[in-house]
């Protein structure tokens, strides 16, 4: 997890490794949603640390798999 | 006959043309007309396919003739968001990087709207690939709600409510990320579905999130939308994210009841976790006594996790965006507009580690959801925490988190009228229920509907061709 942002440099390199140019004037607003996101980002990994976290599951979906659940509805009564 | 077919909605069109009290080409011809007289204003459309449309009506009404009728879509005229893929007619995604993409083939959602006869009017306005704020130096300039052209009609299907509520197109298609079938719905007192994750196809569809994506119906009416869920609804083996699920009649199960279902409610949040603007917190109490009033059972419910939401939706979100566009963003990032790069750009700031830790934060809020479903039907809540804002507040007016949760969780979820606040802007009511019961929501939805007035209400700002 990193560190409080040290941006707009930060930004700029890993949009730059990306070979995508960020302008000066789009750096506020990036700065501001990550910013808001980052506190969300904290508390989320605060959480999975004190509940039973799941697994980050990579498995292309199977046609008929339901959504995240693994349950699937047509059983249900 | 009304005065203008184009005020039936899309189960009464349906009905004139099998009385053969009207044509489809008379049909079409009534709506494109009512798009010539207002469109200009309302900048619904960034495509008018007409002579594809009057084409398409020719031949519904040859087939009806010859005793061929399709079901209630045939010879329908419809309209759908210019990011699904139409075959010999432009696709744009509101984008200058795909000004003059014109697909070969049609998206499955519009492959099957044609089989089942519906006539497509054009493509309709949206924001850039989905995301956003609105600009007017955008590629079309943003369409205005037509009940008051001063507000956003919402986004990102923009052009879909616009289009319904100005009485532009019998019914439409959109696609949902975050809320962008039922803001609009909301913000234009319309009908605006995202069914469960899996049941519409995706394919042919521009994506914004593989992980929240969804694409679902629009209209004036429940019924209406049941409809067009049932035309498009099934497996595709074309979208590897379809899923084999059975297909129920929706229309069928529209039996108007609300008895005993289990409705949750979350109303300490709604009241003190969030601001809700005055009339859209009245409106809403209103409706949970209506809900009550028709038989439902209404249980006060905390929404789990409410505070890692964010967390966990825009990092993949702007994650996946940033991968799908990345070629682009690097080759021709400069013709992308402004709104679109605000959004998009944040997605090159979350790490690997982010990313993963908000999928497993996903499936920890689904598991989360999938529990309290177990104790309630449906929840409700309102659809936004606000009515419409105007084109200056939109671009920094905080996105309302009800729509959010079911995009993460895959539930459906569904936008209905539930009254206007003192500005006569619409409010919307949100229903959410279980995965794959996309019936069972339709149905509470219709009950609600059959013994409300709000959907009967017309927008003036649509114009004088409403009188």
């Amino acid at each position: 997890m990193k560190a409080e942002p040290e941006l707009p440099i930060e930004l700029v390199a890993l949009a730059r490794r990306a070979g995508v140019d960020v302008r000066s004037d789009e750096w506020p607003f990036l700065l501001e949603a990550y910013g808001k996101t980052r506190a969300a980002i904290v508390r989320l990994s605060a959480t999975l640390r004190s509940v039973d976290a799941p697994a980050f599951d990579p498995r292309p979906r199977q046609s008929g798999e339901t959504r995240a659940s693994g349950q699937d509805p047509r059983t249900r009564a | 006959m009304t005065a203008s077919p184009t005020e039936l909605s899309l189960l009464e069109a349906a009905a004139a043309m099998e009385a053969r009290s009207i044509s489809s080409t008379e049909l079409t011809r009534a709506y494109l007309a009512r798009i010539d007289a207002l469109d200009a204003g309302l900048r619904c459309f960034i495509t008018v396919s007409r002579e594809q449309a009057l084409a398409d009506a020719a031949r519904a009404d040859d087939e009806r003739r010859s005793g061929g009728g399709r079901g209630s879509l045939h010879g329908i005229p419809v309209a759908v968001k210019d990011l699904f893929d139409t075959a010999g007619v432009r696709t744009t995604a509101n984008s200058r990087t795909r000004a003059d993409n014109v697909p070969v083939f049609d998206a499955t959602v519009v492959q099957r709207l044609r089989s089942a006869g519906a006539v497509l009017l054009g493509k309709l306005h949206m924001n850039e690939f989905a995301t956003g704020p609105l600009f007017e130096d955008d590629f079309r300039p943003p369409a205005r709600n037509p009940w008051n052209t001063d507000r956003t009609p919402g986004g990102s299907s923009s052009g879909s409510g616009a289009a319904l509520a100005a009485g532009l197109c019998a019914g439409s298609f959109g696609s949902d990320t975050g809320g962008s079938i039922r803001g609009p719905a909301a913000f234009c007192g319309v009908v605006g579905l995202k069914p469960t994750s899996g049941l519409v196809s995706r394919a042919g569809v521009a994506m914004l999130s593989w992980s929240f994506d969804h694409v679902g119906p629009m209209a004036r009416r429940v019924r209406d939308v049941a409809v067009l869920l049932q035309a498009t609804a099934g497996f595709d083996p074309a979208d590897p994210t379809s899923a084999d699920l059975s297909v129920p009649g929706f229309l069928s199960a529209l039996d108007g009841s609300a008895k005993r279902v289990r409705i949750g409610v979350p109303m300490r949040y709604v009241t003190s976790g969030i601001e809700v603007e005055e009339d859209v917190l009245g409106a809403f109490r209103a409706a949970i006594e209506h809900l009550r009033e028709l038989g439902a059972e209404i249980r006060e419910i905390e929404l789990p996790h409410l505070d890692v939401l964010d967390g966990i939706f825009n990092p993949i979100l702007q994650s996946e965006a940033a991968a799908y566009h990345q070629t682009q963003l690097a080759s021709r990032g400069s013709e992308y507009g402004r709104g679109f790069r605000r959004r998009v750009l944040e997605g090159y700031l979350y790490t690997g580690v982010e990313y993963v830790q908000a999928q497993r934060g996903r499936s920890m809020f689904t598991a989360a959801y999938d529990e309290l479903m177990r104790s309630v039907d449906i929840i409700v809540t309102p659809t936004t925490h606000r009515t419409a804002p105007t084109f200056a507040e939109q671009a920094t007016s905080a996105r309302s988190p009800f729509t959010r949760i079911f995009n993460v969780t895959g539930q459906p979820s569904i936008s209905i009228p539930c009254g206007f606040d003192r500005q006569g802007l619409p409010i919307g009511l949100l229903l959410s229920g279980r995965r794959s019961e996309d019936a069972s929501l339709l149905r509470l939805a219709d009950a609600y509907e059959r013994t409300t007035v709000w959907h009967q209400r017309r927008p003036s700002a649509a114009g004088a061709v409403v009188a």
